[in-house]
């Protein structure tokens, strides 16, 4: 695909994929599945910046998953946070 | 030291492609300076985001209640434009790559309307919730609220600072097809924000 066009796709998707995890906001609570969903979905829009926009799908590999990393340790702490609040609770209590 | 520092990272593997596409080896995209500059940036996020998550712990009724009266249509049309404004530094990057200096003007214009546009519906944000009786000190949940997106509306402000800096040395001819290095570590600030936007909304907004 032409490079113009990737970065025109990757905004249409990112405004898409921003749209759904908007309709989670009007639940009352957020179901585990719900959670799980809206931190993968963060996770791609995540790679999809990384990789189209910013351009480091060619970039050098260490500096690319600097990058993805980044959402790939902290999108899963929060889920950690979610499913896990007791075990959290009692390890940050001093 | 940290100079000489600064200095070995280009050898140590850094590539980057050139207007062709072509990888050209040794050197990063962008400015070293400035990937080290927004590790710092994310890294001060992620202790927000974990300072968040363990008062979530502590206080799960105060933060399951909290989003409900945010105004997620502020939070969503932020969202919103700062990924077009992503999306309109990638096109001011592809076109200054091609060396068409127009091009590249319009699109860095573009840039700077979206975190004028960001600045604006924060505004908007701000004033319903002092409206809706919604202040930093109503609860732990909005103060972290108002420190995190706060924080982030200061990162947008310095972008659009380093965005106009850019728009100025693009007019006076700075960037060519060959030369664009403080344009592009300019595109990859303004990018880093976006990316700790793109986890504050679902994490102040969505998730309860």
């Amino acid at each position: 695909m032409p490079k113009q066009k990737v970065i025109v796709t990757t905004w249409i998707t990112l405004v898409g994929l921003t749209l759904i995890s908007t309709s989670f906001a009007e639940s009352t609570e957020t179901s585990k599945t719900i959670a799980i969903f809206v931190c993968m979905v963060t996770i791609y829009k995540g790679w999809l910046v990384i990789n189209n926009l910013m351009g480091l799908r060619f970039a050098v590999r260490r500096l690319r998953w600097m990058m993805l990393g980044y959402f790939l340790i902290v999108m899963p702490i929060i889920l950690i946070t979610i499913f896990f609040p007791d075990g959290v609770r009692q390890l940050t209590t001093l | 030291m940290l100079t000489s520092l600064v200095q070995t990272l280009p050898r140590f593997g850094f590539k980057r492609s050139d207007s062709q596409g072509q990888t050209v080896a040794n050197t990063t995209p962008g400015n070293i300076a400035v990937w080290i500059l927004i590790y710092a940036e994310l890294s001060e996020f992620a202790l927000f985001f974990i300072v968040f998550l363990i008062a979530k712990a502590h206080h799960p009724d105060t933060f399951s209640a909290g989003p409900a009266r945010l105004n997620t249509l502020a939070g969503m049309l932020n969202t919103i434009v700062l990924v077009t404004s992503s999306y309109f530094i990638a096109k001011a990057v592809a076109a200054i790559k091609l060396g068409h200096k127009k091009t590249c003007l319009k699109w860095l214009y573009l840039t700077l309307f979206a975190g004028a546009t960001y600045c604006g519906i924060k505004g908007w944000e701000y004033t319903w919730n002092d409206a809706t009786g919604i202040h930093s000190r109503t609860d732990l949940f909005y103060s972290f609220y108002y420190y995190l997106t706060f924080n982030h509306l200061l990162h947008v402000l310095i972008g659009m600072s380093t965005i106009s800096w850019v728009i100025l040395r693009t007019h006076f001819n700075t960037y060519s097809a060959h030369e664009h290095e403080g344009l592009e570590s300019a595109a990859f600030y303004w990018h880093m924000i976006d990316l700790a936007w793109i986890i504050i909304f679902p994490l102040v907004y969505v998730l309860r």
